[in-house]
């Protein structure tokens, strides 16, 4: 039985949600809470820091979810955008860099390639074999402009590229992931 | 203005997914949302791709945090918090028609109606107030948050240092230089390995950066064979020391570049420093 979509699964979640009850904090987290958990150990390379951003970023959720609007994105992408922008200002703050030997946010958030440091959960191999069928340049532009918050600018200079090629260079990755995802689906 | 399809070929669609539009663009992109039914089609389509993305970036947390998630959100929910009143003031109904047209009655009236306008005047001023006493105390909240992170990061920092310290400043501790080989003639470590408790802490600030998917493994010999004591690597551990396995009676140390987390055995032509006791 192939599993509801992104989608359907926001819709149903976001109706638990509007009627303030506690307990879909407890599905939505066995549903994305791994996921959000490898993305933000990935940005801060601490796991137990990252599990405290997971736990801030669902209790924001849970205080903000009347100001969720549907028509801006999957659930997912929301509480994505909140976690990711919980990490870069944990990893931006004085005391973080002090206390890591002085290392820039650059360095923290750099380039380095998306599956060396993933600690597989076994049921996403599928998926991430679909991601490893992008090129390695379009792979990367979207690993830093969606799980590391790298601003446009940002990565026109990791890239070495003007602003204006980052977003056309993006759409096209977007383009071919939603292809190969299109493709596996039919 | 731009069309739909202007809008969707200039990639503000996927920029605006991962909130990486300026407040100036996001603007005016959410207008164009009102506008286009069909954009918001575009940016689930977007939305739905990066979520099967991240799927792949998934990695399971320790045992008992879902648990302390839980707790955090049931603690938030018994908290106070301050709820704004959006709703517009109650309308009353004036009766106008002229059926009391004498003075008394215009005179309440009009004092109907004005204090009905202080009341809404008051009402969107306390309402203002609310709403940025609201969003302080939103941004005291993540300013705490992330105070309470970085005290954490400092306070096991601090325990880890504490721990380093009193091995390496102990009077049982030695001190072991490892030089860099001929492959490796830059490297140089400090080992301290201590006779009492066996444990071993390098200094490994001057060791150069290895390729992405390397590490450096740490090798005692034991009785002329090598013991894995565990990898370090300059650039993920952010940290210059290390607390590596204790080991009994070593007679030398060596460090070999190894793929990342190590191999059971050393590749002795990757062997970049060693230092005897």
């Amino acid at each position: 039985m192939s599993s509801p979509s992104p989608q359907a699964r926001t819709h149903a979640f976001v109706e638990r949600l509007r009627a303030g009850e506690t307990s879909v904090m407890a599905d939505i987290y066995d549903d994305y809470g791994a996921t959000l958990f490898g993305i933000l150990s990935r940005i801060v390379r601490d796991d137990s820091l990252a599990e405290d951003l997971v736990q801030e970023t669902f209790v924001r959720v849970w205080t903000q979810r009347s100001t969720y609007d549907t028509r801006k994105g999957t659930l997912f992408t929301w509480m994505l955008n909140i976690g990711r922008n919980l990490a870069i200002d944990m990893l931006r703050s004085s005391a973080y860099k002090a206390s890591s030997n002085n290392q820039s946010v650059d360095e923290l958030v750099g380039i380095h390639e998306p599956e060396a440091d993933t600690a597989v959960v076994p049921e996403t191999i599928d998926v991430r074999d679909h991601v490893d069928r992008l090129p390695n340049d379009q792979r990367l532009i979207v690993e830093l402009t969606y799980f590391r918050g790298l601003t446009q600018s940002e990565i026109a200079d990791q890239f070495g590229i003007p602003l204006g090629t980052v977003k056309s260079r993006l759409r096209l990755a977007m383009n071919a992931l939603r292809a190969i995802y299109a493709e596996v689906n039919s | 203005m731009r069309t739909l399809a202007e809008i969707v070929a200039s990639g503000d669609v996927e920029l605006y997914v991962a909130g990486a539009l300026d407040p100036v663009e996001r603007a005016a992109f959410e207008d164009a949302l009102l506008r286009y039914p069909e954009l918001e089609r575009e940016v689930h389509a977007v939305a739905e791709a990066v979520e099967i993305a991240a799927r792949a970036r998934a990695k399971a947390p320790r045992p008992g945090h879902k648990e302390r998630v839980m707790a955090a959100i049931t603690t938030t929910e018994q908290a106070p918090d301050i709820v704004i009143d959006n709703h517009p003031a109650p309308v009353l109904a004036l009766d106008v028609t002229g059926q009391r047209s004498d003075r008394r009655s215009r005179v309440w009236q009009y004092a109907a109606v004005a204090s009905l306008l202080i009341g809404i005047v008051t009402t969107s001023v306390l309402s203002i107030m609310l709403g940025e006493a609201h969003d302080e105390l939103e941004h005291a909240r993540r300013e705490l948050s992330i105070a309470k992170n970085e005290q954490r990061v400092l306070a096991s920092r601090v325990v880890q240092y504490q721990d380093v310290f009193s091995s390496v400043s102990d009077t049982n501790t030695v001190r072991v230089a490892l030089a860099g080989t001929a492959n490796a003639p830059a490297s140089l470590a400090s080992l301290y390995w201590n006779r009492s408790t066996k444990d071993v802490v390098i200094d490994f600030g001057k060791m150069p950066r290895v390729d992405d998917g390397q590490d450096y493994q740490l090798w005692a010999i034991v009785n002329g064979k090598p013991v894995d004591l565990g990898v370090f690597n300059p650039d993920n551990s952010q940290e210059r020391l290390a607390i590596m396995r204790d080991v009994e009676s070593p007679s030398a140390f060596a460090v070999t570049v190894e793929p990342r987390g190590g191999r059971p055995e050393p590749t002795l032509e990757a062997m970049v420093a060693i230092g005897t006791l």
